[in-house]
């Protein structure tokens, strides 16, 4: 479908591009220093700037801030100015509008003043940039009589093991930090790590309102990993690895073609996987904490629930990270349900006169996946402004008594379907 | 850690870190599957139970006892947890 040139690696890359830096580097020093001059210990260095094991720590520590530093935050960016437009659209007002235009410096003052531009009538985007400032001139404040080890530690909890999904999370088959053997496990397993911290930071603020918060937050969490887990088993007796770039390769091919339109071979697309998806859909919702799921932090009832006591930048870390959780979470429905980054990357041109067909690359993988996670994201603030929430009984109910039978059908279907594969002519 | 602190709710943070430093013996012994389910199952769940258990069960057993606090009969002492 796609995919004439090969991407390199993240790591590869990085690696690559440090090499030569440091070379250039390195010979400017060898250059400079000649045998016999005073300065001549200095060689020692170039020596050392072209040692492997210094290149190789540097560039995954490169490779690592790239991932999880702009990736990840400019997607967090991204998200959050997608979800305040839209739902801010649903309810028929213009939603936030700080952006460039409004900075009060130059050039963009001098930009705004000459174009005539008012200065609170951007698109928005630089509005959660604005808040987390202004949450960083915030006092932090320690409750009384809290216990002060826990209160520091929960987010510190919440916050590492997030920032540990997007070590595994791939944006494409090249971006990627590290390529382990059973990267959806590890991603799963640091998503089960984050009630932990939810109930001690709900505890740990001394506080009867968190408390019930953070209780109410680990029975959800905890009760909507089991369905989470069954649709991934559901979906690996087709898939056959816990490789999330073996998952993707899968569905790259062909399922069908419809007039002219060829349709990938997406995991939702077959039978118990729509199944799966639908289970994974609901349960990853209820992961992400939101609306209908919202009870562990549902403002009209319990403040803010279990983050009640937190002010300043922890609020902001911990409010962050339940968002960097949505992100993980639409990125693992999209990778395993909805193709990864598969998409036509090239579009062929087939001159007239001349030998071979022209390859032209119009989309790049990674921006499909990111197309992909930001529309099913939107889905996800589309259902969450429309509905009302759900009550805490409701949701253990929905969680423990509906989701996990309809997860048994979807494996029972796909243990069917696996064992016959070859017998219903492709039917998967 | 486990056995000496004297909060409770310390006792079980230091559980879940023994639990995840025991996965992390298993990655050493080259079991990653092992140390992944014991992630999942023992830092994400085992140690959510124990705080579920101890803190639905009366404050008296709970070596935190708050200052001024007046100790009721047990119908009467506030029942945290799930409503």
């Amino acid at each position: 479908m796609s995919g004439a040139l090969v991407s390199p690696d993240l790591f590869t890359l990085c690696k690559v591009l440090l090499t030569g830096i440091m070379k250039i580097q390195s010979d400017a020093i060898l250059a400079g220093a000649p045998v016999g001059s005073p300065v001549e210990p200095l060689r020692g260095i170039a020596y050392f700037l072209m040692e492997d094991w210094f290149l190789t720590f540097n560039a995954w520590m490169i490779a690592i801030t790239i991932m999880v530093t702009w990736a990840a935050a400019i997607q967090l960016l991204t998200m959050m100015w997608i979800e305040r437009k839209f739902y801010s659209r649903l309810q028929d007002r213009y939603g936030i509008m700080i952006s460039i235009w409004s900075l009060p410096f130059w050039p963009f003052s001098w930009w705004a003043k000459r174009r005539n531009k008012p200065t609170h009538r951007g698109l928005g985007y630089l509005q959660n940039v604005a808040d987390g400032v202004k949450l960083l001139q915030k006092e932090n404040i320690t409750p009384a009589n809290a216990d002060s080890a826990m209160f520091h530690t929960a987010p510190v909890l919440i916050a590492s093991s997030t920032v540990m999904i997007f070590a595994a999370l791939p944006f494409s088959e090249g971006f990627v930090i590290a390529n382990m053997p059973m990267s959806l496990l590890f991603i799963l397993a640091a998503f089960s790590i984050a009630p932990l911290g939810i109930l001690i930071a709900g505890w740990a603020s001394n506080n009867k309102y968190s408390l019930i918060g953070g209780m109410r937050a680990a029975a959800q969490l905890m009760a909507y990993e089991i369905p989470l887990l069954l649709a991934v088993v559901a979906l690996l007796m087709y898939a056959g690895s816990l490789n999330v770039l073996e998952i993707v390769r899968k569905q790259e091919t062909l399922l069908a073609m419809v007039g002219p339109i060829p349709i990938p071979a997406w995991n939702v697309f077959s039978i118990p996987q729509f199944i799966g998806f639908t289970v994974f859909l609901v349960a990853i919702m209820a992961e992400m904490e939101r609306i209908p799921f919202d009870i562990p932090e549902a403002e009209a009832e319990l403040v803010e629930g279990w983050l009640t006591e937190y002010s300043g930048m922890r609020f902001g870390l911990v409010f962050g990270f339940k968002w960097l959780r949505a992100l993980a979470g639409s990125a693992l429905v999209v990778i395993l349900y909805l193709g990864g980054w598969s998409g036509p990357v090239f579009v062929t041109l087939t001159p007239s006169v001349g030998p071979t067909v022209i390859p032209i690359p119009i989309i790049p993988h990674e921006v499909w996946f990111l197309l992909k996670v930001y529309l099913l994201f939107l889905l996800f603030v589309w259902v969450s402004w429309s509905v009302p929430r759900v009550r805490i009984d409701q949701i253990l109910n929905i969680g423990w008594k509906r989701l996990i039978p309809l997860a048994l059908l979807a494996i029972l279907l796909a243990a069917y379907f696996a064992a016959l594969g070859p017998a219903l002519g492709g039917i998967r | 850690m486990v056995v000496t602190s004297k909060k409770l709710v310390h006792a079980v943070f230091w559980l879940a870190l023994t639990l995840v430093t025991i996965g992390g013996i298993y990655l050493v012994l080259q079991a990653e599957f092992l140390f992944l389910i014991q992630i999942l199952v023992y830092a994400g769940a085992v140690p959510v139970l124990f705080l579920f258990g101890i803190m639905l069960t009366r404050r008296k057993i709970m070596e935190e006892v708050t200052p001024g606090e007046v100790l009721e009969t047990p119908a009467e002492a506030p029942r945290e947890g799930l409503p």
